[in-house]
């Protein structure tokens, strides 16, 4: 009868121990998963949140930039430009008062430390294309420009829309030479308050040439804006708008160029040639200023 | 008489033990649940803070100092949600310019407002705003 009673205490004292520990493994393991799981949900949060910061920033770069960009890829690749060209504002104020504001107040409101990386952009505004082309808006000696090249050696742009829309007033207006072995179609058209020189026209191009359009606001030579086509500085088949002109002329352009046999992966990028550091806790990032995906 | 108490104890035993884990459990999944619930509306807030910015939305309340475009907006939004937005200038961000409230939103001190920021630029006034969206469930 002892040894009864003894073996039913084993028994109960067992399967209390028995119940105890699968409550406690069962709890351990919830709370390892909970565990994981927040883990998890803080990763989305952190890097949900670079990603709206990163295009919060990309969106804020192409209001301050002002240039329009839109990509028809339907058999060539077909870029499309709208800008406007002062002759003497410098757009290069804006991008170190938005650095500023990004490294200060920005970085403050987002508890991140965010960085704007513009060493590579002392007079020039690089706009990176992932298949090589580069658009640059320059300001040198106190003047805007555009430039558009290929990294890559040659554009290979086959035609282009040039259309010059000016508020001064021309006195006159060059037309580029005629070329013995054209390979680029140029559709130009030129308008601005002095309608005689009004230009509609369709020329035939080498770009292994430099062509040139000088465009004139008074007698001073300097006094000019300058379009270059075809070999400019080395780059085949660029494209380079120079506002040089003395009064505050502001050109209104629309550059469509047309390329062929351009290598555009199905992702095709545009970016602003700057460094964006973000670091927060222990995520850090370092990429290019996307401006636009295509 | 004995077997009976030992029955009952035993069946008193089970159902704390029950109550213990139902315990656990519930508590473990709120707590999942809740973080979840807190993503998805950090999600919809960035959502709508990036359609009302690249619609011209916040630029436009900014340079003509009216927002019924953002309330008009805010109040087509999903019912279960509640969104106040207050527009920030970065030269001076100790008070808002502006301030719109979804309509039928009350805040509720004991409920979770998630908080989201996006910068603008205005250009017609060359400036730096923020928008901060705070978002609730009802």
């Amino acid at each position: 009868m002892e040894h009864v009673k003894k073996m039913k205490g084993y028994i109960i004292s067992f399967s209390a121990i028995l119940l105890l520990s699968s409550m406690l493994l069962f709890a351990l393991f919830y709370s390892e998963n909970v565990q994981s799981r927040n883990l998890d949900t803080a990763n989305i949060k952190k890097y949900s949140k670079l990603e709206f910061i990163k295009d919060d920033l990309g969106f804020d770069a192409n209001k301050i930039l002002g240039t329009g960009i839109s990509v028809n890829r339907t058999g060539n690749l077909e870029l499309t430009f709208n800008e406007i060209i002062p002759s003497d504002f410098n757009k290069m104020q804006r991008i170190v008062k938005w650095k500023e504001f990004i490294e200060s107040s920005y970085s403050s409101i987002n508890n991140a430390e965010i960085k704007l990386g513009i060493k590579r952009m002392d007079k020039v505004i690089p706009i990176k294309f992932s298949n090589g082309l580069v658009y640059d808006y320059n300001f040198d000696a106190g003047k805007n420009s555009v430039f558009f090249y290929s990294t890559t050696g040659n554009t290979n742009i086959s035609e282009m829309d040039l259309n010059l829309n000016v508020t001064g007033s021309s006195v006159f207006v060059s037309k580029p030479l005629l070329s013995l072995n054209p390979d680029v179609t140029v559709n130009f058209n030129y308008i601005d308050q002095n309608a005689l020189n009004e230009k509609h026209e369709i020329r035939e191009l080498d770009s292994s040439l430099d062509n040139t359009i000088t465009i004139r606001f008074s007698d001073d030579l300097s006094d000019v804006i300058e379009i270059h086509l075809g070999n400019v500085n080395g780059k085949i088949n660029a494209v380079w708008v120079w506002n040089k002109s003395l009064s505050q002329n502001k050109i209104n352009l629309v550059f469509k160029p047309v390329m062929n046999a351009i290598d555009v992966n199905s992702s095709f990028n545009a970016f602003l040639y700057a460094d964006l550091n973000y670091f927060q806790t222990d995520l850090n990032s370092n990429d290019l200023i996307e401006l636009k995906q295509f | 008489m004995k077997g009976f108490i030992i029955s009952v104890d035993a069946v008193i035993g089970l159902t704390l033990a029950f109550v213990l884990l139902l315990s656990i459990t519930g508590f473990f999944a709120e707590s999942k649940f809740s973080s979840l619930k807190e993503i998805k509306l950090a999600v919809v807030s960035e959502d709508v803070l990036t359609v009302l910015e690249k619609s011209e939305k916040l630029e436009n309340a900014v340079e003509s100092n009216q927002n019924k475009e953002i309330g008009k907006y805010l109040n087509k939004t999903s019912k279960n949600l509640c969104f106040e937005l207050n527009l920030f200038d970065f030269e001076n961000s100790s008070s808002a310019l502006s301030t719109v409230t979804k309509n039928g939103c009350k805040k509720i001190s004991d409920v979770s407002v998630i908080s989201t920021k996006r910068s603008f630029y205005s250009g017609g006034n060359n400036k730096f705003y923020w928008a901060e969206l705070k978002a609730w469930n009802t």
